[in-house]
């Protein structure tokens, strides 16, 4: 005879709307390969892994990127061709004789390409983890940045 | 070979990111000794993390701490991050050792023991020799 030694434990409350069905497709339905800042012309919004923030100010590019669960031996970054390439690998941290109920977090290796918008300098790139955010500071290449001229009064 | 891209100004855009509910991203795992709940909480300190269970029911709220904006002189080129706070509610089933849940946060990340009761908790039968 077959019984059921578990109860039911879990059930989903009803909080799912379509937003999340739309976040979820998003991620794994978009090629994530190839993008451009460009293409954010209408900001398209991912939630939870991989979704970026990207700015400019005068002297650099500021990238802030949501990798929960990704440790920093696992992220790798190239500046190379204009482009920045971004390429991280969340682990699986399952355990042998798990039974899975719910699995919506994505583990495996995830790249991200985007093109610079402006000149870098690469010897200068500053990257850091922190509570699942990854932090790149690309200071823009000295011939790019703005100088103020000083202008010198010459009495004639 | 430089490449060129246009970026389109993003000026007048900043209040286009409301502060909404967010869902995390969940995995559920059921083990010999516990459930384990995980989510993605990127960008939460753990002291913004509030946890409550009641009435059969496991409450998870998290505050986001605030996204930066771009300083005077700079703009945004991409904004994907969503600005607001974590909710997410759990209906507990019978067989879970309410008072002796915990969790902790590391990475972004939340992991979430919830005890089976004594009564699941697997035992071993010793069979004696008559």
């Amino acid at each position: 005879m077959v019984r059921t030694l578990f109860p039911r434990v879990w059930r989903p409350l009803d909080l799912l709307g379509p937003d999340w069905d739309r976040a979820f497709a998003s991620v794994f339905a978009a090629d994530p390969f190839r993008e451009v800042f460009d293409v954010l012309g209408g900001a398209s919004e991912r939630e939870g892994f991989l979704a970026l923030d990207a700015w400019e100010t005068p002297q650099a590019l500021i990238v802030e990127v949501d990798l929960p669960g990704v440790e920093a031996k696992d992220v790798d970054v190239q500046v190379q061709a204009g482009e920045l390439v971004l390429k991280v690998a969340r682990r699986d941290s399952s355990q042998e004789g798990d039974r899975w109920l719910r699995r919506e977090r994505g583990v495996g290796s995830f790249t991200r390409t985007l093109t610079l918008p402006s000149e870098i300098d690469p010897q200068a790139v500053q990257a850091e983890l922190c509570d699942g955010v990854l932090r790149l500071e690309l200071p823009k290449a000295p011939q790019v940045q703005p100088r103020t001229i000083e202008v010198k009064a010459i009495e004639s | 070979m430089t490449q060129t891209v246009t970026v389109k100004s993003r000026e007048g855009r900043q209040a286009e990111r409301p502060a909404r509910v967010l869902r995390p991203r969940v995995d559920l795992i059921e083990r010999e000794r516990e459930w384990t709940l995980i989510a993605d909480l990127p960008g939460v300190d753990s002291e913004a993390i509030r946890m409550q269970t009641e009435k059969g029911k496991l409450h998870l709220c998290a505050e986001r701490r605030a996204l930066p904006e771009p300083p005077e002189g700079g703009r945004w080129l991409m904004r994907e991050r969503p600005l607001g706070r974590y909710e997410a509610t759990f209906e507990l089933g019978e067989g879970i050792d309410t008072d002796a849940i915990g969790a902790d946060l590391k990475n972004g990340v939340l992991v979430v023991h919830l005890p089976k009761c004594e009564r699941l908790q697997p035992r071993k039968v010793e069979v004696r020799a008559g």
